[in-house]
């Protein structure tokens, strides 16, 4: 597997080199180094975070699992966290609390709706 | 002589012998169910027996027979007397009845006036469900919540069936800042009314108690999920635009915050005493730096209440008697009536029509409007019972009294009323006076910015939009420009964007 990314990375280069772009030897050979191992580790990482399987066993090609990944119960919120406004009335700047006198509760509207189970029993 | 003695005791005995049949035959029909004869026997008696045990116990079932036909204002006069009369035999079966009767009209002042006169042990288990009840209302008055709430407990141990107990513990949590225990006894009741229609006055009051206790624990969230379950139908639905409101600005949803409130400002809910809507909506504007929007909503403030307090305050300054509060308020309940039946208002009253119908909505005020129509419903009854016999004359004598006094009463609380309302709007007027100058600064740091060529965007907030989103979810778009149909009552979105540069 990794000889045949290998020979593709070559002929990558190749074709640079076709299409007029000067490269050194040396860059050629150190940008395939730098590839081909980044190219194995996101392999072998990949296999390993999705699937328990050791990654020789899953490397096989053919006999690869599949992996589903399942969405249908889960409740996506896609809610974007805000501050509550709370925050602005710590800023100074503003003169807010004698603006307006946030309310806390609504206990006196409580208070008036209790009549309305009174005599009720 | 003798013949004289003979036929004068003969006379006696046949008049003992008439009243005893007489009580019989009144028993006979309260037994049979037959009270309006049952109760005119009783009168008959209470009037002519000599005994006065014998009065005591007719004028204790006239008030029985009287309260079974629903004649209840009536019946609690001959309770009254009974009780009055002194120690004995039916004083305690009638202060029992007493406060039963006077908790089914409503009357605090009989209620009051009951209790008193008994100690929890000569109560029954309902009469002491009440008794504990209302000492428990005195201690709240005097703000001792501890106290109160264990009075209510009590009330509510000795009448587990009672919805009034337990809201009553409910509030007091309220009042000594433990929502959590609140939100339990306000669900215990729920239970109880969930089933019941969505429109039920009962159970959207106890839905927006929930949401209440919610919004007191500051979760946002919650409070507007129970809010949102009250149909837009609803006797409360306004009361819930506003709360609503208030719970989506706590959490920062500034738009979301200004759609409820777009319906509130509607010409059809815009007939309503309700200064706290247009600051909050100021409020909002002001945080999003809408200046524009937030001046326009100041300037209503000033259009529509400065006249309407000055109106107030020279009818309060004025020499009133309850009989020109009288005349206002019937003039109010005609213009309503008008309004619902036409869709115009006509008012002919010399207070503000806005302020009044709010008041007529004001729980203590709906509450004896609803007693005054009692009053007139039992002197309809009592027509119909007992044509124009001797207890039909008796009974009108007390109902008229009875309406006098209410129309007193009514008086005075709408006298309370627009002195409460006069100074809520002159704190509100000063809250708004604060937001004027805070958005005039906002308007000068903008046109500093401006100066100083930061990019602003001074055409509608909406002119830009795309409306795309809306049309292909099936949606059509008509920008608000304050028209609206009683069916899109409560649908509006707000739409606008928050143009603070930062």
């Amino acid at each position: 597997m990794k000889l045949g990314v290998t020979n593709m990375l070559v002929s990558i280069v190749a074709k640079i080199n076709v299409t007029g772009e000067v490269m050194t030897k040396m860059t050629t050979v150190a940008l395939i180094t730098v590839m081909l191992s980044s190219f194995a580790h996101a392999q072998d990482s990949d296999v390993s975070d999705m699937d328990d399987a050791p990654p020789a066993a899953s490397a096989g090609g053919k006999n690869q699992k599949k992996i589903f990944v399942e969405f249908k119960d889960e409740l996506v919120d896609g809610e974007k966290p805000m501050p509550s406004v709370d925050y602005l009335f710590q800023k100074s700047q503003f003169n807010f609390k004698k603006m307006i006198r946030l309310r806390e509760n609504f206990i006196p509207e409580v208070k008036k709706g209790k009549e309305n189970f009174s005599g009720v029993r | 002589m003798k013949y004289f003695v003979v036929v004068l005791l003969l006379m006696m005995g046949s008049v003992a012998l008439g009243q005893t049949a007489a009580r019989k035959a009144a028993f006979r029909d309260f037994q049979a169910k037959k009270y309006a004869r049952a109760a005119e026997g009783f009168y008959n008696l209470s009037r002519s027996t000599k005994k006065a045990e014998e009065r005591l116990e007719a004028k204790y079932y006239l008030a029985i027979s009287l309260a079974k036909l629903d004649l209840l204002q009536i019946a609690s006069f001959p309770l009254v007397d009974v009780v009055r009369s002194g120690p004995g035999k039916y004083q305690k079966k009638a202060l029992n009845q007493l406060a039963v009767i006077a908790d089914r009209l409503n009357e605090p002042g009989l209620l009051n006036y009951t209790l008193k006169k008994l100690t929890p042990d000569e109560l029954t288990d309902m009469s002491r469900a009440i008794f504990y009840l209302r000492l428990s209302e005195i201690e709240e008055k005097e703000n001792n919540f501890e106290k109160a709430l264990m009075l209510a407990t009590q009330s509510q141990q000795a009448n587990p069936k009672s919805d009034e107990a337990l809201y009553q513990m409910a509030s007091l949590q309220l009042q000594l800042k433990a929502p959590e225990k609140a939100l339990e006894h306000f669900f215990k009741i729920y239970e109880k009314h969930e089933k019941k229609s969505v429109r039920d006055p009962q159970r959207g009051l106890l839905i927006l108690n929930i949401a209440r206790s919610y919004y007191q624990m500051k979760e946002w969230e919650k409070s507007a999920q129970w809010y949102r379950q009250i149909p837009k139908d609803h006797v409360y639905y306004r009361q819930t635009l506003m709360e609503l409101s208030w719970a989506l600005f706590r959490k920062g949803r500034f738009r979301s915050a200004l759609s409820p409130l777009q319906t509130l400002m509607t010409p059809y809910y815009a007939q309503f005493y309700d200064p706290e809507t247009l600051l909050l909506s100021g409020v909002i504007f002001f945080f999003s730096c809408q200046y524009d929007e937030a001046m326009s909503v100041a300037a209503a403030f000033e259009k529509n209440y400065d006249p309407a307090m000055g109106q107030i305050n020279t009818w309060l300054t004025g020499s009133r008697t309850s009989n020109d509060y009288w005349k206002e308020l019937e003039s109010a309940r005609a213009a309503l009536k008008n309004l619902n039946k036409t869709g115009k208002i006509h008012s002919t009253g010399q207070l503000p029509f806005f302020v009044l119908r709010t008041i007529l909505d004001e729980t203590n005020v709906k509450m004896l409007s609803g007693y005054y129509d009692k009053l007139e419903s039992e002197k309809k009854l009592l027509a119909k019972h007992f044509g124009k016999n001797r207890i039909a004359t008796y009974g009108t004598k007390i109902i008229e009294g009875r309406r006098k006094a209410t129309q007193g009463e009514l008086s005075k609380r709408i006298q309370d009323h627009l002195k409460s309302y006069l100074l809520a709007t002159s704190q509100f007027s000063e809250q708004m006076g604060f937001l004027k100058y805070e958005v005039l600064n906002g308007q000068r740091t903008s046109l500093k910015g401006k100066m100083a060529s930061v990019e602003q965007n001074d055409e509608a907030i909406d002119k830009d939009m795309s409306r795309d989103y809306y049309i292909q979810n099936g949606y059509r778009y008509w920008p608000f420009q304050g028209e609206f149909w009683r069916d899109e009552i409560g649908s509006y979105q707000y739409v606008g964007i928050n143009r603070c540069q930062n």
